[in-house]
């Protein structure tokens, strides 16, 4: 539905996006993610046509847009601020569109009250934005551009500026309108757990470059950079050298110790890669148990670590186990709360195991 | 005034807040001074025009206190119903083409880049430099029998004969426009600079083409700029009267100079005065059709 192809935007001297190629299928949910600055918005807005590409291609359905003024376009914008018209109503506001396309009074009507049933608002047409919550605008700035209904609905950080309790109620119900509609969407976001919540695939930027675009849970398990293992979640990650790298492992050398990692075509023999572990996938257990010691290292399949635990945060479901290795870096284990890592005393050595399958190797 | 934008109310049933009395008597110190100037040169002269609009003329020129409507009377006299009248549409036109003029300036200054919106603001601004009544006699150069206009369409041989453009309504109707343009643009300007370009970027992206988005869009809400420069120019366009009388003659006689006649030449304050009580009242119900509309758009 929305391709971009090579694009490049610069101001002055600042490459804003830098390269970026994707494609959006019909009615996919697409988030493109990244800290401010990263080029997300520019890339949007490129989209929306409020912003040429200095390079490279966008089509919209199968039409090249450069150059086609918004106006032209069938695509609409949820803006990060709303920019609902202050001088109309509710119904003139969602209406705003259907009077541009010429429609008749009835049919905007029924236009406008379908929208407004969607979101949640009917019976506030005669308010002004000024007279509404800032929850009860942002539906509206989501009914103004469902209700053209346009082939691609481009969301700039539309629930940035509500409560906590209120955006996670929003991402839910965004989700589902979503589904409902069949639209496609592309989603703006630095919200890390919003995009994992809402989104079908997640385009992650940094820089002006999209580092990876990936489903949730493979941007999550299988980071492509160290941008994207850090951005997104928790992330340990360990300095080490490839050893050797053949099917069905990577060998790592971390400080002298070898370890087990899943295989990765891209490291070769002797290139200094991270080691990605994910904090709720490793245990932590006393050094002198050596019962669970024999019946770990039975199992071939896992990786160990030896360091000495420095402290455990209580976050309520979870804890954290904070470990120092031997370098003095730090590794976070999560555990569920009740966990028996809660009997070890803080100073004391412990072993870090995770399953092999588990790790990640990252070489940019 | 007010163009001055209002301080946010107290939410009803809210304490008021409680001041201690030192602070109450320093708070009244610092009134002091301004309010005694006020009162001394504002509200004290107002009083006596007010006292005096009831007076009578003395046998030499002086106020004599006795009791009348006589004044008010007088000014119905079609003869001064008429200066009243040409007076409103005058100023009324001097608002009017200011705005159908001032806004595209102001438009254009809004949208052009930072490095041309100073410079042209700047052109706005520097005829405030040079006193007015030095730029209006100025204009006397260029309207006169053998003024710039006049010598450049009869070198052109567009004219045979120099056009009378002195001394005529028209040549008021032009000091007063150029005298007040600023006056327009600077609040208009001030106005569509506020407009959020989001607003400008939503109307665009439901499909407003330009024409659209500056009907629909940006001229609602450059409103309140519109209001208050009207204010602005209407309000002193109704009492001038050194322009028509540079540029005027004695055929164009407005409020201000048969006030500024009455109190000179004539001799007769009383008369003066009640001209003055009824200019007051037009500009105070001038201010009040501007506080409803600025009202209406708040809410």
């Amino acid at each position: 539905m929305v391709r971009l192809e090579s694009v490049f935007k610069s101001f002055g001297e600042f490459t804003a996006v830098n390269n970026v190629s994707l494609a959006v299928p019909a009615g996919e949910f697409l988030t493109l993610l990244g800290p401010s600055g990263c080029g997300k918005t520019t890339t949007l807005r490129m989209i929306a046509g409020f912003e040429q590409p200095s390079s490279g291609d966008i089509f919209i359905g199968n039409e090249k847009v450069n150059g086609v003024p918004p106006y032209q376009r069938d695509v609409n914008t949820v803006f990060q601020n709303y920019a609902l018209f202050p001088h109309l109503t509710v119904f003139d506001n969602i209406a705003f569109g259907l009077k541009l396309k010429k429609l008749s009074q009835e049919e905007i009507s029924s236009r406008v009250s379908w929208a407004l049933d969607l979101v949640k608002l009917s019976g506030l047409e005669d308010r002004r934005p000024r007279q509404l919550s800032g929850g009860q605008q942002q539906r509206v700035a989501l009914a103004r551009a469902i209700v053209c209904r346009p082939r691609v609905l481009l969301l700039d950080e539309p629930l940035g500026a509500l409560d906590l309790k209120l955006r996670k109620a929003m991402q839910i119900e965004l989700k589902s309108l979503q589904r409902q509609l069949d639209m496609t969407f592309i989603y703006v976001t630095h919200d890390q757990e919003e995009a994992l919540t809402m989104s079908d695939r997640i385009g992650v930027m940094n820089g002006g470059v999209l580092d990876q675009i990936d489903t949730a849970a493979t941007v999550y398990e299988k980071p492509k950079t160290k941008f994207v293992a850090e951005f997104i979640g928790e992330a340990n990650l360990l300095k080490a050298r490839v050893v050797d790298s053949a099917a069905p492992a990577t060998w790592l050398d971390l400080q002298g110790l070898r370890l087990p990692a899943p295989y990765s075509p891209e490291a070769k023999s002797g290139q200094d890669v991270w080691l990605l572990v994910r904090p709720e996938n490793i245990r932590v257990l006393p050094l002198n148990e050596q019962d669970a010691l024999s019946e770990i290292s039975a199992t071939s399949g896992s990786a160990e670590l030896i360091g000495v635990l420095q402290h455990i945060v209580y976050m309520g479901a979870t804890l954290k186990v904070i470990v120092a290795l031997q370098d003095g870096s730090k590794i976070t284990a999560a555990r569920l709360a009740g966990s028996s890592v809660t009997a070890i005393a803080p100073g004391t050595p412990v072993k870090l195991i995770w399953p092999t399958s588990v790790g990640h190797v990252i070489v940019r | 005034m007010a163009i001055i934008p209002e301080l946010p109310r107290r939410h009803k049933g809210a304490e008021p807040i409680s001041v201690p009395k030192s602070r109450q008597r320093f708070g009244l110190f610092l009134l002091g001074p301004g309010a005694l100037w006020l009162l001394v040169f504002g509200i004290v002269p107002l009083g006596l025009i007010v006292v005096y609009s009831f007076a009578t003329r003395g046998e030499y020129g002086g106020v004599a206190l006795k009791w009348t409507w006589e004044n008010f009377a007088r000014l119905a006299d079609p003869l001064y119903v008429a200066i009243f009248r040409r007076s409103l549409l005058m100023a009324g036109a001097t608002t009017i083409l200011c705005i159908v003029m001032g806004y595209p300036i102001a438009y254009a200054i809004s949208t052009a880049g930072p490095h041309w919106k100073n410079r042209l603001l700047m052109l706005v601004i520097i005829p405030f430099w040079t006193n007015f009544l030095i730029r209006t006699y100025a204009w006397i150069i260029i309207l006169r029998t053998e003024g710039l206009i006049n010598s450049l369409l009869l070198s052109l041989g567009i004219i045979t004969e120099p056009l009378t453009l002195l001394y005529t309504s028209g040549a008021v109707l032009v000091g007063f426009v150029y005298n007040w343009l600023p006056y327009m643009i600077l609040p208009i300007y001030a106005s569509l600079e506020k407009i959020d370009r989001s607003y400008i970027e939503a109307a665009m992206d439901l499909g407003g083409k330009g024409r659209v988005v500056l009907q629909k869009v940006i001229l609602p809400l450059s409103i309140p700029g519109i209001a208050a420069g009207s204010v602005l120019v209407f309000i002193p366009a109704l009492a001038m009267f050194a322009i028509p009388d540079v540029l005027g003659g004695a055929r164009t006689m407005m409020i201000g100079n048969l006030i500024k006649n009455q109190f000179t030449s004539a001799r007769n304050w009383p008369f003066g005065s009640a001209a003055s009580v009824v200019l007051i009242g037009l500009m105070l119900l001038a201010l009040f059709i501007y506080k409803r509309l600025a009202q209406n758009e708040r809410s």
